[in-house]
């Protein structure tokens, strides 16, 4: 084996894992020997901001202009997941055993250096050291990409390898949801050129950007880390909580109330009429979200499915065939939006809130199933 | 109107929406991963095949499960076409 090349990293792409970011996560998580339908599951949710029309499962989804993040906003969903607030990285000082705060949780840490070349120096360091590297890359520089050379946009890869004497990367790009399906040897230059771009947002009409900044995330893992049954039982306790509307997270109002308020307001938003402002958010927001959404309900049945020998009998089965009719009303939401801001029609709004209708009856029925059952198990 | 009518204008629709190799579209051929029609474009096939043929997709068909390739298309909108003529009859 070259010293500069890591092998057998898992080409991982499963299409409900939540988006290009997790499915990197999830390739190293796998090299790692670690079981991503229990690591990377997430709570079960809605959330709903009515100020600014927001949706989203455990965190509203909004048009970011950066890659940074707080620790409150990047620890809203998972039970077995710590990340740290997006940390400008200090230097060659950074070892290989990494940062790791919770041993309990995997330690997923995000870094950012405007200097191309520090970010560069630490990323062959870490593959030298057989760490699979997670970049964030615009799309616009990777000619393996349809978007090559015409449209930009923040994506994830896994890079295992490079060369500099032949001035080569190796890296995949898995991520089929968005076309992505690369697996070898792309030009140093070009990838730095992602790593380093400003990425110009075409939601904005490419006025904002969101700019990459050297964008790389570690792993880390005690080696007593361990998935316990009680934080297992945690992820179903705590969805029940959020379902129900007994908790909010980051100040919001969660779950089956959240829905109820964000059914009412489409209704208003009918009698008010279509703004400009509003065929956008039909057409591009509430369908990418709600698809997003279609992406939770699926996780949450695969996690299901996993602890299904440590719940009773036939819950899991149940539970998932909750879950399952659910995303498939969600999915169809999200069409009867983009039909919507397509046709400008707000005659459609009735039947996007006879879809989100049958969602609200199926996962109220699903988090009493998952109440009773942790109520009894008390 | 003949099946195979309906079937020239879906493949039509499909040429010119589809992202990649729909120089010559096969009717049972997956729309996503031979014509590049993902969830989005689909919805922009379908609105477009409305207009067309001045009928209404039930929205609770409007998945990629029920619509994957131009033949599932052509058969619901030759089944619409025919049931809105029984009802009118």
């Amino acid at each position: 084996m070259k010293n500069n090349l890591t092998e057998k990293v898992p080409r991982y792409f499963e299409p409900y894992v939540n988006d290009c970011f997790h499915n990197a996560y999830a390739a190293v998580l796998e090299y790692m020997g670690l079981n991503t339908r229990l690591i990377l599951a997430d709570y079960l949710s809605f959330m709903y901001d009515p100020v600014n029309g927001n949706i989203g499962v455990n965190y509203p989804y909004r048009m970011n202009t950066s890659v940074e993040f707080t620790e409150e906003e990047l620890n809203t969903s998972m039970e077995f997941v710590y990340l740290p607030a997006t940390k400008i990285y200090s230097g060659p000082a950074g070892g290989i055993t990494g940062e790791v705060r919770y041993k309990d949780r995997i330690n997923i840490n995000m870094y950012i250096d405007d200097n191309t070349d520090m970010a560069y120096s630490r990323l062959k360091f870490l593959v030298d050291s057989r760490k699979p590297v997670i970049a964030a890359v615009d799309l616009y520089y990777m000619s393996y990409h349809r978007a090559y050379m015409k449209e930009h946009g923040l994506h994830c890869i896994v890079i295992t390898g490079y060369d500099e004497k032949e001035g080569w990367f190796e890296l995949f790009d898995k991520f089929k949801l968005s076309s992505s399906d690369f697996d070898g040897r792309i030009s140093i230059k070009e990838v730095n050129q992602g790593r380093a771009s400003e990425n110009p947002l075409a939601l904005s009409n490419n006025i904002l950007k969101r700019p990459v900044r050297n964008l790389w995330i570690e792993i880390y893992a005690e080696n007593d880390f361990k998935i316990s049954n009680e934080k297992l039982m945690n992820i179903l306790a705590e969805s029940c909580s959020r379902m129900t509307g007994q908790k909010r997270v980051l100040g919001q109002e969660c779950g089956l109330k959240a829905l109820d308020s964000f059914i009412n307001d489409l209704l208003l938003k009918k009698e008010k009429g279509l703004e400009n402002a509003d065929i956008d958010w039909y057409r591009t927001y509430l369908n990418m979200s709600f698809k997003n959404i279609v992406r939770n309900r699926k996780r949450f049945m695969v996690f299901v499915n996993e602890i299904s020998s440590l719940l009773r009998e036939n819950l899991a089965q149940e539970v998932c065939r909750y879950l399952d009719e659910s995303s498939k009303h969600w999915d169809i939401s999200a069409s009867i939006a983009l039909k919507l801001g397509i046709k400008k029609s707000l005659d459609l709004t009735d039947e996007l809130v006879k879809q989100l209708s049958e969602v609200r009856n199926l996962e109220s029925c699903l988090v009493e199933e998952l109440e009773n059952y942790i109520g009894n198990r008390v | 109107m003949q099946k195979h009518e309906i079937e020239t204008k879906v493949c039509e629709a499909v040429s010119r929406l589809g992202q990649f190799n729909n120089d010559n579209v096969q009717i049972d051929s997956d729309l996503r991963d031979n014509y590049g029609v993902d969830s989005i474009v689909l919805v922009e096939l379908l609105v477009e095949i409305e207009e067309v043929f001045g009928i209404t997709f039930d929205s609770s068909f409007l998945t990629y499960e029920t619509f994957s390739t131009v033949r599932s298309i052509t058969d619901y909108v030759y089944n619409k076409l025919n049931s809105d003529c029984v009802s009118i009859n």
